[in-house]
């Protein structure tokens, strides 16, 4: 896993960056993400295909294990795939710099409480007495949910 | 002109959605009832002509939005019709086939491909449809009252949302504030205290140009425009705010147990075409006296700004999500902890808006 490169999972995943601060949107499942300072950092190197053993620098706060976790759960939420190609094995300086400025352990936090409505657009079916727009759920044999 | 779908078909799938959509269209189009209320909306850069057939939809469409000045020479145009089979040449709305599995996705992509639009409200075999190239717009039920109960509020939104979301510019969920033509928009989940912050400001000497729903516009600087009138407040922040020595204790609820009212009801003044849009305020509802307002983190707000506006709009996400990464990088953002007096919080925002921080 550590010499491994990444890439982002699809053309569904979509990020934005702001002064240090990424939200990711996977737009298949409608799940907002965030990261820690670190995990900014770090996220921003794997999607460039640096190896995660190159994004661990001296005086970092986190160890081998707390990367190898950051991008297992990135896997796991379909955020980054493994590739055949050779990752970098050189971060960029200015990476590096960002990496060692961070405070805070690399953590990624899901945003998910909108994810159901969102997978029901555009053809959806709701809930009229409880609200709009709350999924009716599907009934025993599956149907009912378009 | 492509060829159209002559057939029934028993419910609509992937594969025949497009054909259906553009037979629904037709049929709207070549519609010469009489007794069909014209109603021209003028908005922002658009002007509609609508068609209703729904005493409701008609009514809601003359009163909740703010019309634009005229100022526009040629604005573009849209044609929307609101039909149902009572009128000769419609046809029943056709459900969507539940047997096979929905993609979301790649239905809008299917849609978009073909130059068209659709949202399906399935309760109700209720349909909105739009084509792109001629700006056709069609809302299809079953008979006159069948749509969902939140359409009242905000008609033809989903069409403004797609004419609108081709030109760059963004329906977008939030409220606004303003004060000599600059503002502040206020983002948030329901409940966060957004609605009743616009209605104190208003209340208390403010300008809005909407809640729930106004068009942003990332310019040479970012641009609120008005579309809708419409503001809702539940019934404790109705007493709260005071509302019902304004507006009497008559007014009823809506389908979310809220009263429902406008701008026009609540401030004499004039509402702004457009306001010059300085911060994204995150609202939260306090417990203390007085209103704080604090920096927060863009990704926070980012998050606020366009979860909600994205999952209400049906289709555009990707676009949406880059409008609203495009809004959150612009503006200083920061979370107001609002205070209990409505007066207080109108003062302590309007002060904010004036000393330029937005």
């Amino acid at each position: 896993m550590l010499t491994s490169r990444y890439a982002v999972a699809g053309r569904g995943v979509v990020s934005e960056a702001f002064d240090g601060d990424i939200v990711v949107l996977d737009l298949d499942s409608g799940r907002y993400f965030s990261f820690t300072d670190s995990g900014c950092a770090l996220w921003e190197g794997l999607v460039e295909g640096v190896a995660p053993e190159a994004l661990l620098h001296d005086g970092a706060r986190y160890t081998t294990e707390d990367i190898e976790c950051f991008v297992a759960k990135l896997v796991e939420y379909k955020l980054l795939v493994a590739v055949a190609e050779p990752a970098n094995t050189v971060a960029p300086a200015a990476m590096v710099e960002k990496l060692a400025q961070a405070r805070e352990m690399p953590e990624v936090t899901v945003f998910d409480d909108l994810a159901d409505l969102f997978l029901a657009d555009p053809i959806h079916d709701v809930d009229e007495q409880a609200g709009w727009p709350v999924v009716n759920k599907p009934d025993a044999d599956g149907a009912g949910a378009a | 002109m492509e060829p159209v779908l002559r057939e029934r078909v028993e419910a609509v799938s992937i594969g025949t959605v497009v054909d259906y959509v553009r037979r629904v269209i037709s049929e709207a189009r070549d519609v010469r009832c009489s007794s069909g209320a014209g109603n021209p909306v003028s908005l922002p850069g658009l002007a509609v002509d609508t068609l209703s057939f729904d005493p409701a939809i008609t009514e809601a469409i003359g009163r909740q939005f703010v019309q634009a000045p005229s100022a526009d020479p040629a604005p573009s145009r849209m044609q929307a019709f609101i039909v149902h089979p009572g009128i000769e040449g419609v046809s029943s709305p056709v459900p969507w086939d539940v047997s096979k599995p929905c993609h979301p996705q790649r239905i809008a992509d299917v849609l978009r491909e073909a130059g068209l639009d659709a949202y399906y409200f399935s309760d109700l075999d209720h349909w909105h449809l739009y084509d792109r190239t001629t700006a056709t717009a069609v809302q299809l039920m079953r008979d006159v009252g069948h749509y969902p109960p939140w359409e009242t509020g905000a008609p033809l939104r989903p069409f403004l949302h797609w004419h609108y979301a081709q030109t760059g510019r963004r329906l977008t969920h939030c409220g606004t504030l303003g004060i000599g033509g600059k503002g502040i928009i206020l983002a948030g989940a329901g409940g966060s205290g957004k609605s009743g912050t616009v209605i104190a400001g208003l209340l208390h000497g403010l300008q809005s140009v909407g809640d729930d729903y106004v068009l942003l516009e990332a310019g040479s600087d970012v641009s609120a425009y008005p579309l809708f009138a419409t503001l809702k407040q539940d019934p404790a922040g109705f007493e709260r705010l005071r509302l019902n020595e304004r507006l009497g204790n008559d007014l009823p609820l809506n389908w979310q147990g809220k009263h429902q009212f406008t701008i026009r009801d609540v401030s004499t003044d004039p509402v702004p075409s457009r306001l010059s849009i300085g911060a994204l305020l995150l609202p939260k509802i306090g417990g203390s006296g007085r209103t704080e307002i604090s920096p927060v983190g863009r990704a926070e707000a980012m998050i606020a700004l366009a979860a909600s506006s994205i999952y209400q709009m049906p289709g555009e996400r990707e676009s949406g999500f880059r409008f609203f990464g495009e809004i959150t990088r612009r503006l200083p953002c920061f979370r107001v902890t609002l205070g209990t007096d409505p007066a207080e919080v109108a003062g302590r925002l309007g002060d904010f808006i004036l000393a330029g921080a937005a």
